[in-house]
């Protein structure tokens, strides 16, 4: 027989009466005064809230009725009697248990890493794989548009330079990405107050500006450059970017999803720092291809490692961003460089 | 309890006859029931990191189960006279909800990364069935919420939800913004005029210019505070650049970067800035509403909430997110234990609704898809 005092709600009004419950294992008695009083209950006709911290708990009586009390050992000694809410029970097991939360919690950071490092980026990698550059046709007309109107000039190159250009680029194309070399378009811009820079679109059209032209001695140094616009396209890191971004973002409104204003604020930074980190890996990537492709034509890393200095040269006072930057330190970027020139991976 | 000759109609004091102001005024014969939170952080957290676990290892499958854990600790530690909250939510329809927000959200990134032009018709229709999810979620969480046994009810139509959300909201940027404090109000006064706790209803007599007198003095705080940490950000960028080499190229580096700053800047006034407004709007809202013979009475400072909210956020940035728990346990127990029900005729008497309505086809269309909106 369990004993235990309970308030008892009717569930036709708000007013709370004090009862005494008894359960001899088949139904609960209800003592108490109000209507109905010395009503019984089966059991197997009620339903108990699951357990949840020390809060109080509520058993659900048929017709409607309702008792809560705080005494957990009759309930949890009812419970286990019916053996009820068992998925639950492992649950409330876990959530009270301080070595279990510590296990929870070891297990959670490993998970969250797992995710970001390993299965992220590799499930990212396959979807892109899947989807074809042609997709991204539009959105990369567009987004050469706003470069245009403002960061960027029309070319001051003479078009027999250009071509010359061209044909290097095309080269390179063809080396990198044999099967897509047909995608990839080199275009010419004046940088303005980009410098000498050069970048890719998803759908392979390559931009390089003249201060980047003017900067380069020879035609290797501007091959190394295109070899590594080259990898970012025939990578698919625009689409990879979009796709890993967008399972960040999924990750971290999965873990700020109950507390809605407080944390939404704070998950930018942690936000912004692993994207960052996903466009350094890209530039490694890229690097390690051009890389590739200099060292078996048997001109060395050389090259890309001169016109990488130049460019950094070009660009002072860039303020050191650290974790936050897109790329990686351009003497981070040498020393990698000249490492696989010694030992080619 | 016969809620219909209470709802709406004025109270007069029992000596002289005059109306009786709910707030400033109340009689002896008033009783006050303050909101006990019983919740710990400690407890919290177990809670919490615990389904956060589940959580990520079932890839967001048991999100919706982890929001009802999460709520059902909150709500159960609600207490008013000594009886808690529960929270009803089925994990099931969560998910339901959480899908369509899922694919939503995937939808209009898609979209705006590889069909740019096409992201605006999106952003149009989401905005067209935005209303109606409001309504959706106002509904599942009042019905979901009981006391004492007797659920709560959200009546709120289709009909004000669009004006307030689509209309309402449509023409704030037409009036530069001025109608915004307004908006605001009408969104309040959707819910606040809405609620019922079984049979009985709310009413609500919320004015808007508590919420222009909010508004108005975030702005005048904000814009000190704005124009005395920019100046000091950009010196302080302006001191950055001429110590790495001042040229041409390094001026538009730091123009990006004072950009950068002020963004921040702005983005952090105004987020601290919102726990001002809440309070004072809080308070005016809750003090404007009742329920049948029931009051209510808020007593936040802006002040207080201003200096919970910044060091919660602070919390949780020093501690890498581990202290979400405790700072949500603070902030809510603060909120909570500065609001009490005033009524003169007890809190026993509230009916439920007959048996027969609740089963009615709205109630189960509202409880099959759950849906979170934060409003």
């Amino acid at each position: 027989m369990i004993r235990f005092d309970a308030s008892y709600f009717d569930g036709k009004t708000s007013r709370p009466y004090p009862v005494i419950v008894m359960f001899d294992g088949a139904a609960l008695a209800l003592e108490g005064e109000m209507d109905g009083a010395g009503m019984k209950a089966r059991i197997r006709d009620c339903s108990i809230d699951p357990a949840l911290g020390r809060t109080k708990r509520s058993i659900r009586l048929p017709g409607g009725g309702l008792l809560q009390t705080y005494d957990h050992d009759a309930v949890n000694a009812i419970e286990r009697a019916l053996n009820t809410n068992r998925p639950w029970r492992l649950v409330h097991f876990l959530e009270s248990h301080g070595k279990a939360v510590a296990a929870c919690m070891m297990c959670l950071i490993l998970a969250l890493t797992a995710l970001v490092y390993y299965a992220i980026p590799h499930v990212s990698t396959r979807v892109a794989r899947a989807i074809p550059p042609e997709v991204t046709a539009s959105a990369s007309r567009n987004a050469l548009k706003m470069f245009d109107m403002r960061f960027l000039k029309p070319t001051g190159l003479p078009a027999d330079r250009q071509q010359e250009i061209r044909n290097v680029f095309r080269d390179v194309a063809r080396r990198i990405d044999p099967p897509g070399a047909g995608i990839y378009t080199l275009e010419f811009r004046s940088g303005k107050n980009l410098g000498a820079n050069a970048f890719a679109l998803p759908s392979g059209i390559v931009i390089v500006t003249d201060e980047l032209v003017a900067l380069a001695d020879g035609d290797d140094e501007l091959s190394a450059i295109f070899a590594h616009e080259v990898a970012h396209v025939k990578r698919r890191h625009s689409i990879r970017y979009i796709l890993q971004s967008t399972g960040v973002l999924f990750l971290v409104s999965l873990l700020t999803g109950d507390v809605t204003s407080i944390t939404n604020f704070a998950a930018f930074l942690p936000t912004l720092l692993i994207e960052s980190g996903y466009s350094r890996d890209f530039e490694r990537e890229a690097d390690h291809e051009a890389a590739s492709l200099l060292i078996a034509s048997g001109k060395g890393t050389a090259p890309f490692r001169r016109i990488l200095e130049k460019i950094d040269a070009s660009h002072p006072g860039t303020l050191k961003l650290g974790v936050f930057s897109t790329h990686p330190e351009t003497v981070r970027r040498l020393g990698y460089l000249s490492e696989l020139e010694e030992s080619p991976k | 309890m016969d809620d219909s000759s209470a709802a709406g109609a004025p109270r007069y004091c029992i000596q002289c006859g005059a109306p009786v102001s709910p707030v400033n005024n109340i009689s002896g014969s008033m009783e006050r029931y303050t909101f006990q939170f019983t919740a710990t952080a400690r407890e919290y957290f177990r809670i919490w990191i615990v389904n956060l676990f589940l959580t990520v290892i079932t890839l967001g499958v048991w999100a919706a189960w982890a929001k009802v854990r999460n709520r059902r600790y909150i709500w159960a530690s609600t207490n008013l006279a000594g009886h808690p909250f529960t929270f009803h939510g089925n994990p099931a329809a969560i998910l339901r909800g959480n899908m369509i927000i899922a694919g939503m959200f995937v939808a209009y990134v898609a979209m705006k990364k590889f069909e740019p032009g096409l992201a605006g018709i999106l952003f149009f229709i989401f905005s067209v069935v935005f209303p109606f999810l409001v309504c959706k979620s106002l509904r599942f969480n009042a019905h979901n919420t009981s006391y004492r046994n007797i659920r709560f009810r959200f009546l709120g139509g289709l009909g004000e939800s669009y004006q307030t959300y689509l209309l309402f909201a449509g023409i704030v940027p037409f009036t530069l913004f001025i109608f915004f404090p307004a908006w605001q109000f009408y969104k309040k006064k959707y819910f606040f005029n809405n609620l019922a706790y079984g049979m009985t209803g709310s009413t609500f007599s919320g004015r808007k210019g508590p919420f222009y007198r909010a508004y108005l003095l975030a702005c005048v705080i904000g814009g000190l505070c704005f124009m005395v940490f920019s100046s000091l950000g950009a010196y302080a960028v302006h001191r950055l650049s001429t110590v790495l080499g001042n040229t041409g190229a390094s001026g538009t580096l730091s123009f990006v970067y004072s950009l950068f700053f002020t963004y921040l800047i702005m983005a952090f006034i105004i987020y601290a800035l919102q726990a001002v407004i809440y309070s004072m709007t809080m308070n005016h809202c809750w003090s404007r509403t009742r329920l049948g013979k029931a009051y209510f009475a808020s007593t936040l400072r802006a002040r207080r909430l201003l200096f919970i909210r910044i060091t919660n956020m602070a919390a949780i940035f020093c501690s890498l997110g581990l202290l979400i728990p405790w700072a949500k346990i603070r902030r809510t127990r603060y909120i909570l234990e500065n609001l009490a029900v005033v009524t003169a005729s007890g809190l026993d008497d509230f009916a439920s609704v007959a048996a027969s309505e609740t089963t009615a086809v709205g109630d189960a269309a509202t409880d099959f898809v759950g849906i979170e909106i934060g409003l």
